[in-house]
């Protein structure tokens, strides 16, 4: 299969190497990618912003690195107070970004330019944020609080004023009263608007939930994405499968939706996606190809560019060890999985963070572990830069 | 006669007979605290890894573990921990790492529920084992487990060479 897999490589990577990896933070404490809808790698202009959290001082702390295009090391700056959780990062302009991140007063958000980031506010209890902009739709904030017995997922536009976001009154993303838990908001923004994903689980199993916005502030009653079957069925469902941790990304006209989905039980979680079809989201199907069924598929992202391009990725251990697998919309459907050199091989390389830029480069980060290594072994932070091919 | 009261009751036990969560009666715990636990008891550690709406759960509960005797044996010598599979609750690792519930099921390979980890005091895996399990398999495991096999044998060796 590998020897296929290379081919599949070779094809699509032709006259397309990936720069040099670079290790963006210190080795050997705990760091992870780990921002609601997976949104912790992001472009604006020709500045590159990687966020995540390490253990380097004993504790977790949240991270934000900046660096220009050119440049083969990110400066560094700390987010949050205390123990940091979850940052999430997204393009507001030309050169500025908006953050979001988990840490012991709440909910922060804040904006950073080429210098680092400005001041912060904060939201109050929560945790998974993530974050959205566009020029004309505005600055978008969801995350997930408590309210009463369940977890319910809330959504803010946000107001630049400076250096600074100014939070508007918080909005749950579904208005009718919480019967279940909500989590892990995924927000994404582009010409069409803006969406909202999250896990439901009003239906007795977690599934995939959208809101969708045309202007950024009027959002439509909750539309489930996820099409795994709720109730008994052959095959003793029991209540119904899982779908969870959705993704989200703008590219070309539309929206792409990609989450971990485990309706065919026997195998773990698969990789499952919906582009969006109106106001909501056409049927979902397997964005993984047949050789990825066996087993089990982990950490899903999605980036798109405006001119259409749409790329898919995640981990899975189909070679023996975990690598970064990745998939193309073509013209006839996703493509074939393919890997980097970079992102496989012996090591352990999980948990990818992916943004595309108007040229068609894709930017990845992930985190790595040395061959051989229990899965609490030492990791890196490794961020490169592949120009996709045409396909 | 009111009978609001009694429906109530009928009510909240039906929703909570219908969760894939831990069985009743069990001395089931959170992650954290049933680490410590281990560690200051020096008791080996049982893991349930479920997940919301799990069929399999609900019925390895229902068929297994409503045994009178399972639950004796396994109140008595382990430290049980319930873990929700797709949950985002954060945990602590003995290495001091913290992580979600997700997550830890990343890490743990946990592909299927239930899937039962069972691990030493100090939180090593020594049996990661998917799926329905009857009464026999699960005193099979504690043999496995307290009896110190794991130290010599597979768990697969271990069950293949019972007299």
């Amino acid at each position: 299969m590998r020897a296929r897999l290379c081919l599949v490589l070779a094809v699509f990577s032709a006259a397309a190497a990936t720069a040099a990896p670079i290790d963006v933070a210190p080795a050997g404490t705990f760091h992870h990618l780990d921002a609601s809808g997976r949104q912790s790698l992001a472009l604006a202009g020709g500045q590159v912003a990687l966020v995540w959290e390490d253990s380097r001082g004993g504790a977790p702390r949240c991270y934000l690195g900046l660096k220009a295009g050119a440049e083969t090391a990110f400066r560094e700056y700390p987010l949050g107070r205390g123990e940091c959780f979850d940052p999430a990062v997204a393009a507001l302009d030309g050169e500025r970004f908006l953050l979001a991140w988990e840490d012991e007063t709440g909910i922060n958000a804040a904006l950073a330019g080429p210098a680092g980031p400005g001041g912060s506010i904060n939201l109050g209890a929560g945790a998974h944020a993530s974050v959205a902009a566009h020029p004309t739709l505005g600055a978008h904030i969801a995350w997930n609080a408590p309210a009463g017995r369940w977890q319910r997922v809330w959504r803010a536009s946000l107001r630049v004023l400076g250096t600074q976001p100014r939070a508007a009154t918080p909005q749950a993303a579904d208005a009718a009263p919480p019967s279940d838990d909500q989590g892990f908001p995924a927000l994404a923004a582009g010409e069409h608007g803006v969406r909202l994903l999250w896990e439901d689980r009003r239906h007795g199993h977690t599934v995939i939930y959208a809101s969708a916005s045309a202007d950024g502030q009027i959002w439509s009653a909750p539309m489930r994405v996820s099409g795994n079957p709720t109730g008994r069925a052959p095959g003793n469902l029991g209540r119904g499968t899982g779908a969870m941790r959705p993704a989200v990304a703008s590219f070309g006209g539309g929206f792409a939706a990609a989450w971990l989905d485990k309706r065919d039980f026997l195998s773990g979680y698969d990789v499952y996606a919906a582009l969006s079809e109106g106001a909501g989201f056409a049927k979902d199907g397997k964005a993984q190809d047949s050789f990825a069924d066996a087993i089990a598929q982990w950490h899903v992202a999605v980036a798109g560019n405006r001119r259409g391009e749409l790329v898919i990725a995640w981990d899975d251990g189909r070679d023996g060890t975990s690598d970064i697998w990745l998939t193309r919309l073509t013209a006839a459907g996703y493509s074939e999985n393919f890997t980097l050199p970079e992102t496989s091989g012996p090591a352990h390389q999980s948990d990818p963070a992916i943004a595309l830029d108007e040229a068609g480069n894709l930017h990845l980060a992930w985190i790595e572990r040395a061959p051989g290594s229990d899965s609490s072994g030492p990791t890196r932070l490794r961020y490169t830069v592949w120009p996709l091919p045409k396909p | 006669m009111n009978l609001r009261p009694l429906l109530a009751a009928m009510f909240l036990f039906s929703a909570v007979s219908v969760l894939a969560d831990p069985p009743p009666g069990y001395p089931f715990v959170a992650h954290d605290a049933g680490m410590r636990r281990a560690r200051q008891e020096a008791k080996p550690i049982l893991l349930y890894f479920g997940r919301y709406g799990c069929a399999w759960c609900d019925h390895v509960n229902r068929k297994t573990f409503s045994d009178p005797g399972l639950k004796q044996l396994f109140s008595d010598n382990y430290v049980l921990i319930y873990v929700d599979a797709e949950g985002g609750k954060r945990l602590r690792l003995p290495t001091g790492e913290r992580l979600t519930e997700g997550e830890l099921g990343a890490r743990l390979g946990a592909f299927a529920t239930p899937l039962f980890v069972f691990m030493t005091a100090e939180g090593k895996v020594v049996a990661k084992i998917p799926g329905f399990k009857t009464v026999d398999d699960f005193r099979d495991y504690d043999r496995y487990v307290r009896g110190g096999h794991y130290q010599k044998q597979t768990l697969l060796e271990f069950l293949g060479s019972k007299p």
